[in-house]
C-alpha cells in the first residue's frame, strides 16, 4: 500500500476507535410521550421530576414526560381514566379511591417518611397524644391525609375528633389561623408551615406520628389499564424518578437549581425555597433513602389502621392498591 | 262625621299679577311667560288658546301650585297656591292613572294622600265615579279602561277634593272627535250643576266658543295675554254651534287673535327651543 | 298545572340525555356518573341521615344571607336611584367590590368576621348584594315622569312619593333583581362554606370530592344545591305574582 493510502486508513481508524461510547439515549422521535399529574402548582418540592426532565434520565428511559397540574382528587380520577399515565398522590388516599371504584395503584415511594404532623409553638405541642384532649386545631377539612393524620394521632392517645375543637380551614390556609390566635394546633406539611411559622417569629415544635401509627408517605400512581398494558413502561418510570431523586438527595443544589428554572415564585424568596427543599429530602430519606421501592409491610399496618379508623371497609384487598414492580 | 279636604262652598277666583316664569334649558334658558296678567272670576269658565309653546301649560302649573314664579304673584283666592291643599284639581292631556291601582283606588288618592280612612275615600271615590258615568269600573285596572273611561275617571279624581278651581291641560285633545263633543257636553252639565272656577286649556277654537264664558288667546314664546274674547251665548250651549252666526262671529274673533300671535311662529325654527 | 307537567318533561328529557351521555361516553362512574348511580347514593344518603344535617346548615346561610344581603341592597338602591350624587360617590366602589371575585377575598373576610355563621352570612350577603342593588336603583330610576306629576299636583310628599309611585313602579326590575339574587345566594353559601365552614353541602362536596373520592355522592350535593336554587326561586317567582299586579 503506498504510505499516503496507509495514513488515510490508519486516521479513519483512529477517529473511528476515538468515538468513544456512544450515547445510548433514543433520538427525539422516538421517545414514548407520556404525562405526569402534579398538585396544585409548580413547587420546589417537585425537583426530583424537575431533574429527572433536565437531566435526561427521562430521556434516557425512553420517555419524553409533559408536567400539568390539577387539584388533588382529579390526579388519581385522570390517571385511572387513562387520560394521564401518572400521577403523584398521598398513599391514604390511593387506599380510599381505590376502595371508591378508582382504579389506580401506588407503585413507587417518593417519601419515606409521613410528611404531615401536629404543629405548633414551642413548649406547647404535646407529645403525648392523649394530651391533645380540649385543644383547639386548624386542618383544612375532614378529607386529605391531614385528616387521616390527626384521625390516627388521636386514636393512639385513645381520643376521639369530639375530644378536640376543630377548625376548619378549606382554602389550606391554617397556618394564618395560627398566626391569628384562632387555633392552638394546626395540621401541616413538616417540610412548609414549621418553616413559615418560624418565619413569623415563633418557635415551632411537631408532634409526627412517626412512632404512633405509621402511614406510608406519597408516591407515584398508575392506572390499572397501563399497569396491565405495559408494565416495564411503568418501571422504567418509576426507575428514572428514583434515580433523580436520588441525585437531588445527593447534591440539593442540582435539585434547586432545576427547581429554580421551573418554578416562578422561588425568585421571591429562594432562601425559604431552599429550606423547604431541605426538609423535604429529610422526608425523603426517612431513615435511608429505597430507591423508591414500596414497603409492603409498612403498608398492611396502615390498611388496618384505616380501616379501624373507618376510612376504608376493607372490601378492596391491600394487593389491589400496590404494585409490586420487581416482579412480572 | 269626618270633614272632606276641602269644603268650598264658594268657587274662588284666580289672579296672575305680571308673571315670569323662566326655566333652564341646555346652555341657555327658556322665557316661558313674561309679564303675564290675568283676572279669573269666581265660578266663571275661562278657556286659554295659543300657539304651541304659548305658556298655557305653564299658567295652569302656576294655579296648581306645581311652579313658582319667578316674578309677579299668583294667587287663588285670597292666598297663594298650594299644590294638594284641596282647592285646586288638576286633570291632564293624559289619564295619569296610577297602573297597579283600581280605577276607584286611583280617583280616591288624593284622599288617601291627606289622610282619610279606607271606607270613607271609598264611598266617596264610588260616589265620585258614579257621577261621571263610571260606576261599573271601579274594580277594573286602568289598561282596562277605554281612552274616554280613564279620562273620566282622572277627571272623578280631579273632582273628588271638591275643589273650588278646576284646571284642565287639553282633557279630551287625545280622543276622537265625537267622544271629545260628549265629553265637552258632560264638562258643561257638570259645571252648571256645581259652579267651580273651570280653566280649560285647549287648541281647538270651536271647543274654546262652545264652553268658555271667556276665552283668552296667549302670545306665542315668551307668553302674554294677547286678547280677551268675551262669549255671551247663553247656556246651556249645545257643543256643536256650526250654524249660529253668533258663534261664527267669535270663532272668527278668536282665530283673527291667534293668527297675529301665530306671526312670531313663523320665524324659522332654531332647532333649540323645547315645548313650554 | 300546565306549568308543572312542562317542567316534569323537561327534567325527564334532562335525565334522559344526561344518561345517554354517560352510555355513549362510556365514563366510569368516579368520571361521570349515571343518574340512576347518583338516585341511589342520594336515596342513601338520606337514609343515613348525612344530607339532613348538611342541607340544613346551608339553608340557613341561604335565607340569612339572602335577607341581609337583599334588604341591604333594596335600601343602597333606593339611595342610589334617588341621588345622582350618592351614584356617583359610592358607585366606583360598588363596582370594583363586584369585580374582585369574592371567592378570593372570602378567606379573609372569613376571618375579619370571626369564622362562624355570622362571616358566612355576611360573604353571601356580598354575592346577592349587586344585582339587586342595581335593579332596585334602575326601577327607580324608571319612574314615570308623569305620575310624579300628578302626585305633586296631589301635594304628596316626597316620602309619599316614593313609598306609593317609586317602589311600586319599580317592584318589576326588583324582582327581576331578587331572582338572581335568590339563586346567587346559594353559590354564595357554598362559596362561604369553602372559606371555612364545618357542616353544609359545599362541605359535603368538599368531603365527597377530595375525601371519599366519592364522585356520586358530590353529585349527590350538587342536585340539592339545585333544587334548593329552585325552590327559592320558584318562592320568589310566588311573591312577584302576589305584589306585582298590572
Amino acid at each position: 500500500m503506498p504510505p499516503s493510502r496507509a495514513a488515510l486508513a490508519i486516521l479513519a481508524l483512529l477517529l473511528v476507535a476515538c468515538q468513544g461510547p456512544v450515547p445510548t439515549a433514543t433520538p427525539r422521535d422516538e421517545l414514548r410521550q407520556v404525562t405526569l399529574l402534579l398538585g396544585y402548582r409548580p413547587d420546589v418540592q417537585f425537583a426530583p421530576f424537575y431533574v429527572a426532565q433536565r437531566e435526561g434520565h427521562f430521556a434516557a428511559a425512553g420517555l419524553e414526560v409533559t408536567i400539568e397540574h390539577r387539584q388533588a382528587p382529579d390526579v388519581q380520577r385522570l390517571v385511572a381514566d387513562g387520560q394521564a399515565e401518572f400521577g403523584v398522590a398521598d398513599a391514604t388516599d390511593v387506599m380510599i379511591a381505590r376502595t371508591a371504584g378508582v382504579t389506580i395503584r401506588y407503585v413507587s415511594t417518593l417519601y419515606q417518611s409521613f410528611p404531615v404532623a401536629l404543629i405548633g409553638a414551642a413548649g406547647e405541642v404535646p407529645q403525648d397524644p392523649a394530651e391533645l384532649a380540649g385543644l383547639t386545631i386548624g386542618t383544612p377539612g375532614r378529607f386529605g391525609s391531614s385528616w387521616h393524620a390527626l384521625t390516627a394521632i388521636l386514636e393512639a392517645g385513645g381520643l376521639t375528633v369530639d375530644d378536640v375543637t376543630l377548625r376548619e380551614y378549606p382554602q389550606f390556609n391554617q397556618a394564618e389561623g395560627f398566626a391569628n390566635g384562632d387555633v392552638d394546633l394546626i395540621t401541616g406539611f413538616r417540610n412548609n408551615e414549621p418553616l413559615r411559622i418560624a418565619s413569623r417569629g415563633t418557635e415551632p415544635d411537631l408532634l409526627t406520628l412517626d412512632d404512633l401509627a405509621p402511614l406510608p408517605g406519597p408516591g407515584v400512581v398508575a392506572g390499572d389499564d397501563l399497569l396491565a398494558d405495559d408494565p416495564e413502561l411503568v418501571r422504567a418510570f418509576a426507575a428514572a424518578v428514583a434515580a433523580a431523586q436520588a441525585e437531588v438527595i445527593a447534591d440539593p443544589d442540582i435539585g434547586f437549581a432545576a427547581a429554580e428554572a421551573e418554578v416562578p415564585t422561588i425568585g421571591e424568596d429562594p432562601e425559604t425555597a431552599r429550606a423547604v427543599l431541605d426538609a423535604t429530602v429529610e422526608l425523603w430519606e426517612g431513615d435511608q433513602f429505597a430507591d423508591g421501592a414500596v414497603d409492603r409491610d409498612l403498608w398492611a399496618d396502615a390498611y388496618e389502621t384505616m380501616v379501624r379508623l373507618g376510612f376504608i371497609d376493607g372490601s378492596v384487598e391491600l394487593d389491589e392498591m400496590i404494585a409490586d414492580l420487581s416482579g412480572t | 262625621m269626618t270633614q272632606p279636604v276641602s269644603r268650598t262652598t264658594d268657587a274662588l277666583d284666580v289672579r296672575l299679577d305680571d308673571v315670569t316664569v323662566r326655566f333652564p334649558a341646555p346652555g341657555t334658558e327658556l322665557t316661558a311667560v313674561t309679564g303675564l296678567s290675568l283676572e279669573v272670576p269666581a265660578g266663571s269658565f275661562t278657556v286659554i288658546i295659543g300657539p304651541n309653546g304659548c305658556g298655557k301649560s305653564t299658567v295652569l302649573r302656576l294655579v296648581a301650585g306645581l311652579l313658582s314664579p319667578d316674578a309677579g304673584e299668583v294667587r287663588v283666592g285670597n292666598g297663594r297656591p298650594s299644590a294638594g291643599d284641596g282647592r285646586v284639581g288638576l286633570a291632564f292631556q293624559q289619564p295619569r292613572l296610577v297602573p297597579w291601582r283600581s280605577t276607584l283606588e286611583n280617583v280616591a288618592l288624593p284622599l288617601e294622600l291627606a289622610g282619610i280612612d279606607v271606607a270613607e275615600r271609598r264611598t266617596r271615590a264610588a260616589d265620585a265615579l258614579e257621577r261621571v258615568g263610571l260606576g261599573a269600573a271601579a274594580r277594573l285596572r286602568p289598561r282596562e279602561l277605554s281612552g274616554g273611561m280613564a279620562q273620566r275617571a282622572a277627571i272623578a279624581r280631579a273632582l273628588i277634593s271638591d275643589p273650588a278651581v278646576l284646571l284642565l291641560d287639553e282633557p279630551f285633545s287625545a280622543l276622537d272627535a265625537l267622544t271629545r263633543e260628549t265629553f265637552d257636553a258632560e264638562l258643561q252639565r257638570l259645571w252648571m250643576e256645581r259652579r267651580r272656577t273651570v280653566i280649560l286649556v285647549t287648541h281647538s277654537v270651536a271647543e274654546a266658543v262652545s264652553l268658555a264664558d271667556r276665552v283668552v288667546v296667549m302670545t306665542s314664546r315668551p307668553g302674554r295675554v294677547a286678547r280677551l274674547v268675551d262669549v255671551d251665548l247663553p247656556r246651556p250651549r249645545p257643543v256643536d254651534l256650526t250654524g249660529d252666526p253668533l258663534a261664527a262671529g267669535l270663532a272668527a274673533d278668536v282665530r283673527a287673535a291667534l293668527a297675529t300671535s301665530h306671526a312670531d311662529e313663523l320665524r324659522p325654527w332654531s332647532g333649540q327651543e323645547a315645548m313650554a | 298545572m300546565r306549568r308543572l307537567g312542562a317542567a316534569l318533561v323537561s327534567l325527564a328529557a334532562f335525565l334522559v340525555v344526561w344518561k345517554l351521555a354517560t352510555v355513549i361516553g362510556d365514563y366510569p362512574e368516579f368520571i361521570l356518573p349515571a343518574p340512576e348511580e347518583v338516585l341511589e347514593r342520594g336515596a342513601r344518603a338520606v337514609a343515613s341521615g348525612v344530607l339532613w344535617g348538611h342541607t340544613g346548615a346551608t339553608l340557613l346561610e341561604v335565607v340569612l344571607g339572602f335577607t341581609a344581603g337583599a334588604t341591604a341592597a333594596l335600601l343602597t338602591g333606593i339611595a342610589l336611584g334617588k341621588s345622582v350624587l350618592v351614584e356617583r360617590v359610592l358607585s366606583p366602589y360598588i363596582v370594583a367590590a363586584q369585580a374582585v371575585p369574592i371567592l378570593a377575598l372570602a378567606p379573609l373576610l372569613h376571618i375579619w368576621f370571626g369564622g362562624g355563621l355570622l362571616a358566612r352570612v355576611v360573604i353571601c350577603a356580598l354575592i346577592v348584594f349587586f344585582p339587586i342593588a342595581i335593579a332596585t336603583m334602575v326601577g327607580i330610576r324608571s319612574t314615570d315622569p308623569l305620575l310624579d306629576e300628578m302626585l305633586r299636583s296631589l301635594g304628596a310628599r316626597p316620602a309619599q312619593r316614593t313609598r306609593l309611585l317609586e317602589i311600586p313602579s319599580a317592584l318589576p326590575v326588583i324582582f327581576g333583581g331578587l331572582r338572581v339574587g335568590v339563586t346567587l345566594a346559594v353559590i354564595g353559601a357554598v362559596v362561604a362554606e369553602w372559606a371555612g365552614a364545618s357542616v353544609g353541602l359545599g362541605v359535603l362536596i368538599n368531603i365527597a370530592n377530595q375525601g371519599l373520592f366519592d364522585t356520586k355522592l358530590m353529585f349527590v350535593a350538587l342536585a340539592v344545591l339545585a333544587g334548593i336554587g329552585l325552590a327559592f326561586y320558584g318562592l320568589v317567582v310566588l311573591v312577584e305574582r302576589r305584589l306585582v299586579t298590572r
